[in-house]
């Protein structure tokens, strides 16, 4: 089962382009800086230019627009309710400026996700921890923690919607416009949900002790990274996008 | 410090486990003894307690009553590490054992908890991927995998480890044939090298190629000998909610037609070889 509805946009899609060999230490400090500037900043013009970016940085990454509108699918509901609510709150500009910085949060987040190989992200998220690992706080057991939602985050999708194929099976149907309704199938889906979770998380951690696993305890790193030229420039970058974004227009 | 080379790979002395104490034992009373480079099929229905008998041998669980040993050392005062190395689990459901993101990583998992050195884990995760055939797939996320090649990217990360006793609990039962074919020539190849092969299972076919056969019946120990011995008692396997191997259910059932067959009947092979004779001698 390939189809993994709204989730798909977080999954890395495989290329050659400048984004996908960037180290992800340097994309991480960029995108970082990015969502910092994007929230301290009040004006629709920073918005509409952290949106150029993030766009650019699309088509930049080989991607096709379309992928940026298949991405956006998944969470064009709740960008309405939100602009919806902000717009009878504060008004159009108001409305405007939520749903722009929310559209390019989601976009940075997936173009991250989509140009980083799982392995990439876990092991530049564990470098970027280590200077606090340093000081004496246990980071390798988020660091896992991480690893186990990356890797199985796709097989508990599949199995929710196993789930939902064997309920509409036996005579559900899902009320597709009835709020309500689809309330009471999402608390339906809850219960079987929730123990193949906790099933798979038992069986899961039995194979990981099984193999010398120690949650907490060290481990050799295998994914080796390095920091090279364009990543030094990405990190200049990421220095200096807020004082160029949040310098007064 | 006992000499592990001279001891049992595996000893259950008087064993009996349940979760808590009110509730019931899962495995009571058990004893018997494995030694090294055997081959030993553990067969029983389901709720029998062999996957509990497992997670003993290896430190997942710890005994409620009696010792269990593993390679000459009491699992509870050892180091469970050095434990858990020695003895390799793969488990049945090859999804829920995943630990890593691509292929080689999934490889080296059991490597970086050891704390070996990086060169080292590659050249081993090298050698387990070139023995297994396995180098095609070194950068696939494993989740993209066939079910029989995740449960040999299982081996291959429980044999990178370097383990003297390798335990199959029921690795064949969420497989297609042919990689359950595979699946069984690799354990005979593990056991012609030297490993004690551990063999949990409930197919009754699976039980032909070992050395010995342990029977559990509701958590308690019914049998333990070797397959011509077992197939003389079919009921034992009968009792514990499993069934005879084909051949002898077959040869089983010629017999109460008045056809008795003389020779073995470890394999279809000699089952027809039986026959042969059989005819020959009409």
């Amino acid at each position: 089962m390939s189809n993994l509805g709204a989730f798909s946009s977080l999954q890395y899609v495989a290329g050659d382009s400048l984004l996908h060999r960037l180290d992800p230490r340097s994309k991480y400090g960029f995108a970082i800086s990015y969502l910092v500037t994007l929230v301290s900043s009040n004006s629709l013009i920073t918005s509409w230019i952290g949106m150029v970016i993030v766009i650019s940085s699309y088509l930049l990454s080989g991607f096709h627009l379309l992928m940026v509108w298949r991405n956006l699918r998944g969470i064009i509901v709740v960008l309405f309710i939100l602009g919806s609510i902000q717009a009878s709150l504060n008004g159009i500009e108001a409305a405007a400026l939520v749903t722009l910085k929310v559209l390019s949060f989601f976009l940075m987040i997936t173009l991250m996700l989509s140009t980083t190989p799982p392995e990439k992200q876990i092991e530049g998220l564990r470098k970027l921890l280590s200077p606090v690992r340093r000081l004496g706080i246990n980071t390798e057991t988020f660091v896992f923690m991480f690893t186990v939602a990356v890797i199985y985050m796709p097989l508990l999708l599949e199995d929710t919607m196993r789930i939902m194929q064997a309920q509409r099976v036996r005579g559900l149907r899902n009320g597709r416009w009835n709020i309500a309704r689809r309330g009471k199938d999402m608390f339906l889906l809850l219960i079987p949900v929730l123990l193949m979770i906790l099933r798979r998380a038992e069986r899961l951690s039995e194979a990981m002790e099984s193999r010398c696993y120690q949650p907490g305890c060290e481990r050799t790193g295998y994914v080796q990274l390095k920091i090279a030229k364009h990543d030094i420039i990405v990190l200049i970058l990421a220095i200096l996008l807020p004082f160029i974004l949040l310098y007064p227009i | 410090m006992t000499d592990s080379s001279k001891s049992p790979a595996v000893l259950f002395e008087n064993v009996s486990f349940r979760y808590t104490e009110q509730s019931e034992w899962i495995i009571k009373d058990i004893k018997f003894s494995i030694a090294l480079g055997e081959w030993v099929s553990i067969v029983g229905g389901n709720g029998s307690g062999k996957s509990t008998l497992i997670k003993l041998m290896n430190g997942l669980l710890k005994p409620s009553l009696g010792k269990v040993n593993v390679l000459g050392e009491n699992i509870e005062m050892a180091n469970l590490l050095k434990i858990r190395k020695c003895v390799g689990v793969i488990f049945q459901n090859p999804d829920e054992q995943i630990v890593g993101v691509t292929v080689e990583e999934d490889i080296a998992f059991g490597l970086q908890n050891l704390m070996l050195q990086r060169d080292e884990i590659i050249s081993r995760v090298d050698r387990m991927m070139k023995l297994l055939q396995l180098e095609e797939f070194r950068n696939r996320p494993v989740r993209t995998l066939s079910g029989g090649q995740k449960q040999l990217v299982a081996i291959a990360g429980i044999l990178a480890m370097h383990p003297k006793i390798i335990v199959f609990d029921e690795a064949t039962s969420m497989l297609d044939p042919q990689s359950t074919i595979h699946l069984h020539s690799l354990m005979s190849d593990l056991h012609h090298k030297g490993f004690t092969v551990i063999h949990v299972t409930h197919h009754p076919e699976d039980i032909l190629k070992a050395d010995r056969i342990l029977v559990l019946n509701q958590g308690r120990l019914t049998f333990e000998g070797d397959v011509p011995t077992l197939m003389k008692q079919p009921e034992i396997l009968q009792d514990a909610h499993t069934l005879p191997p084909f051949v002898v259910r077959f040869k089983e059932s010629l017999y109460r037609r008045g056809i008795e067959l003389s020779g073995g009947c470890k394999s279809e092979k000699e089952l027809a070889k039986s026959i042969w004779e059989y005819i020959s001698a009409m």
